[in-house]
């Protein structure tokens, strides 16, 4: 959830600089006119940055969904290999060939599908990192700005 | 919105990572215990039939049978060379998960005479064209798993 948080101050100090520009650089020297302009123009923005927020929420609530999807998927893998691999050693005592042999190559499917998993797993968790470098680099962005200020 | 950006560059990404339903692509697992072989399969709906969902038409109906009959009877689907061999158990599953499907089949060949070091001809591709490559297991006698990738409509292995 830490992303969702950074994703979250990321959006209200965009909103902010938007909405603070605006008004900042235009108030004093414009008419009325302007001022109604002005807030049309807030306005817009304003509900443009809610629908991307939005968007972006529903976006990471899937992503971390996806990815705890993945580590289920691992657990399962594992709890499925240990219980064939027990029912093997047991055929293989009581010399059932051919169904052992069938068991023996499941398990080797399920070894690759594991590796396989833990493959993306790590392609994911590379290109999320991607994303969270560029928050990061957002997120100091901001608190530099808001030390300014103050 | 850069971050947004980024964020639909890697769920689009993510989406194509998590294929394990890959269409055109076909698993075969293969054991054999002396006069016995067991042939093990597995492939998207799509692959096996040209559609995922369930069959409605006439023409989709009379391809999904034509498909499933050609791995009940192993219509020149396995063929062993110098060595004859009959069906002895056959399986035919398709599991429906939305507008995808899964094919899950097995067969167990009881042939005239010992199997091992027999050469054994996979012709799946050549008869189900939208399969295009195959993910072979092959349990060799000593115990390892042999395991291969092919394209070619007519692949042969020695058991």
């Amino acid at each position: 959830m830490k992303l969702l948080l950074l994703l979250s101050l990321l959006l209200s100090y965009s909103c902010a600089q938007i909405t603070g520009g605006h008004h900042g650089h235009h108030h004093h020297h414009h008419g009325h006119k302007h001022h109604k302009k002005d807030h049309a123009d807030f306005k817009k923005d304003h509900e443009k940055l809610q629908k991307d927020h939005k968007e972006a929420q529903e976006l990471f609530d899937w992503a971390l969904k996806q990815l705890e999807g993945h580590n289920k998927a691992i657990d399962l893998h594992e709890k499925n290999i240990t219980k064939h691999e027990a029912e093997y050693k047991k055929m293989k005592k009581n010399k059932k060939s051919l169904e052992a042999k069938k068991l023996k190559l499941k398990i080797s499917r399920m070894h690759k599908e594991m590796s396989d998993d833990h493959r993306h797993r790590m392609e994911d968790h590379k290109a999320m990192m991607k994303i969270v470098k560029d928050l990061r680099k957002f997120k100091k962005e901001m608190e530099s700005h808001e030390g300014h200020n103050h | 919105m850069k971050v947004l950006a980024v964020l639909i560059l890697f769920f689009s990404q993510h989406v194509f990572a998590l294929g394990a339903h890959v269409h055109g692509f076909a698993s075969i697992d293969i054991a054999s215990e002396k006069k016995q072989i067991l042939i093990m399969f597995k492939t998207p709906g799509f692959s096996a039939f040209g559609f995922g969902h369930k069959p409605k038409t006439k023409k989709q109906k009379a391809v999904f049978n034509r498909v499933k009959k050609s791995w009940v009877q192993n219509e020149n689907l396995f063929n062993l060379k110098g060595v004859k061999c009959k069906i002895e158990s056959k399986k035919f599953d398709v599991k429906y998960i939305g507008s995808h499907s899964d094919v899950s089949a097995e067969m167990t060949l009881n042939c005239d005479k010992d199997v091992s070091a027999s050469e054994l001809q996979i012709n799946i591709i050549k008869n189900w064209e939208n399969i295009k490559e195959v993910h072979l297991q092959l349990l060799k006698s000593d115990g390892s798993v042999l395991s291969k990738k092919f394209k070619k409509s007519e692949y042969k292995i020695i058991l």
